[in-house]
């Protein structure tokens, strides 16, 4: 049911979606040096399927995760013959995670969610204007 | 004899409602990291319709209900996100209810002269 | 400066009469008939309990819209409510007239 005060739950929809954005950065940045052997998977990089809610129905219900995916378990190989995990040819396994990406899309993370939260105040605003109305 | 008739009745109904979904809203908010706890739902808006309909508003009935959210690993299935809006609209949908209410106190009161 | 008002009255002075039109337009009605030209005071009156009745129920439609979640836009029921309240004071205001005008008619007979 919407209800008159929908543009609230649009607005809270996108704030959850993109804090769960920047948590899966986080993620993948604290992980960025991990070493793994070659005999094992390496960190997998984490990405945050966004997709627009409410489309089945017509009625606009701002979004929502779809799903999370994850990214190349076999990372990149780099020769690091003194690691204790290097392989008999001197090889280990690091996350392919780019920090540069990460940084990118963690301002595009931010800068989203910020956004919501300011459609979350103007519609609250505008809501208790219109209770005011007659007064 | 309620001199505000079935109208004034029903929006208290719709006030009652309010009143325990706001209580759920706020029984899951602190119930967030507690295992195994699922979500309070409250629904009323189907029966006062039907209420309504009948002619008898104040027959409204209240059901609470467990969320079927996805639980997180801890048996906890409360989303934050959602319990907090949903404080926000639910302040906003009191306070349209009380605003209505004196406004129809406030009509009869004006054909008494006052 | 005014008098009590008599016992053998108008019924619209009554508020019941004000949200029951059918008792207070008839006596709107019977005003209307002792004025020399149609369309006088009277109708005035008639219609104007008219629009209280109809912007009173348009409010109260939407506000138990709001109550059971099917309003779209809360101006919606904000400005039926306000339309509402203005059109109850407005018509309270010609009722009173009409209850002094009638005082002064019947203290004119001698």
């Amino acid at each position: 049911m919407s209800g008159p005060f929908h543009s609230l739950s649009i607005a809270g929809s996108g704030m959850n979606v993109y804090q769960t954005w920047v948590n899966a950065i986080s993620d993948n940045v604290a992980n960025i040096n991990n070493v793994s052997p070659t005999t094992e998977p390496a960190y997998q990089e984490r990405f945050v399927i966004a997709q627009a809610a409410g489309t089945q129905s017509g009625r606009p219900d701002g979004v929502r995760v779809a799903r999370a995916e994850f990214g190349n378990a076999a990372g990149r190989l780099v020769h690091n013959p003194d690691h204790p995990y290097a392989d008999e040819e001197g090889f280990v396994r690091v996350p392919d995670v780019d920090l540069t990406d990460q940084m990118t899309n963690l301002m595009i993370a931010q800068r989203a969610y910020q956004a919501n939260v300011t459609t979350f105040r103007t519609a609250r605003e505008a809501y208790q204007r219109a209770l005011e109305i007659g007064r | 004899m309620i001199i505000g008739g079935t109208h004034t009745q029903a929006l208290g109904s719709a006030l009652r409602g309010l009143d325990a979904r706001r209580k759920a809203h706020e029984h899951n908010i602190a119930n967030v990291e507690t295992p195994n706890f699922r979500a309070r739902e409250v629904s009323f808006e189907g029966s006062l319709k039907r209420a309504i309909a009948s002619g008898r508003p104040s027959t409204m009935g209240l059901t609470t209900r467990r969320s079927v959210e996805a639980t997180r690993p801890d048996g906890n299935n409360v989303r934050l996100d959602r319990e907090v809006v949903g404080l926000e609209q639910n302040a906003l949908e009191y306070r349209l209810m009380t605003q209505a209410i004196n406004h129809a106190y406030g009509r009869l009161r004006a054909s008494l002269g006052r | 400066m005014v008098s009590p008002i008599p016992s053998v009255s108008m019924p619209a002075i009554n508020p019941a009469g004000l949200s029951n039109p059918s008792v207070a337009k008839r006596a709107a009605d019977a005003a209307g008939t002792s004025q020399a030209e149609k369309g006088g005071f009277g109708s005035v009156v008639s219609s104007a309990i008219d629009e209280v009745s109809q912007r009173t129920q348009q409010a109260e439609h939407a506000a138990e819209a709001a109550a059971v979640g099917d309003l779209a836009s809360v101006s919606d029921y904000m400005i039926a409510a306000t339309e509402a309240q203005l059109a109850t004071e407005i018509t309270v205001a010609v009722r009173d007239r009409a209850v002094s005008a009638f005082n002064d008619i019947m203290r004119m007979q001698i």
